[in-house]
């Protein structure tokens, strides 16, 4: 079931959507369908022109068919990661 | 309910998933459920360097709905047990369903 969410409640996660979104936050709430809560919401927008944008969007729910991966941020990792250098283009949308 | 079975045999397995859109993850295989949505531990994504976006993540979900292939250990599959288990399913349906 969806309880393997479980171990990702309350944690920051990074979501990848089908439309080739992906948002960060905290996993507040999610059910066995994934449809998910995230607070402290931010769309991370990917540019192979720009460096990465963070777009904070709040409280966000989402309808679990339009989740593609929920991953969970290892804090550590994150903060070594330099997102102000990192050019990249966004990964491709999952077409369903 | 075979293919759940199946994939909850390989559960600690090294696997790779490719999403339908071409995107692959190697990790070690956690947990399956009924959707078939994946849990993998230690993952890697195969062409690191054009996606760097999960390079903070080392466990994740994936939803069964956008996996196109999975990948498995080909000495870990029984293949004649599969068939036979599929073939066993096959007739435990009613009839006119075909």
């Amino acid at each position: 079931m969806s309880d393997d969410l479980r171990t990702y409640a309350d944690r920051k996660v990074w979501v990848f959507l089908t439309d080739g979104r992906t948002l960060v936050g905290e996993l507040t709430g999610f059910d066995q369908r994934t449809n998910l809560i995230l607070t402290k919401a931010e769309e991370r927008i990917y540019s192979a022109t720009e460096p990465v944008k963070s777009v904070p969007i709040g409280v966000y729910i989402i309808k679990g068919d339009t989740i593609g991966i929920i991953g969970q941020i290892d804090e550590e990792l994150e903060s070594q990661v330099d997102h102000d250098n990192l050019m990249v283009d966004p990964i491709e949308p999952l077409v369903l | 309910m075979l293919f759940y079975s199946f994939f909850k045999t390989l559960v600690g397995q090294q696997v790779t998933v490719e999403l339908k859109n071409d995107l692959a993850i190697t990790g070690l295989l956690v947990s399956v459920d009924q959707f078939l949505n994946i849990k993998l531990d230690n993952i890697k994504v195969v062409e690191e360097s054009r996606y760097p976006h999960m390079m903070a993540v080392k466990n994740c979900f994936i939803r069964g709905s956008v996996v196109r292939y999975v990948q498995l250990p080909a000495a870990s599959v029984d293949t004649a047990l599969l068939q036979d288990a599929a073939r066993r399913e096959r007739q435990q349906q009613p009839a006119g369903r075909k």
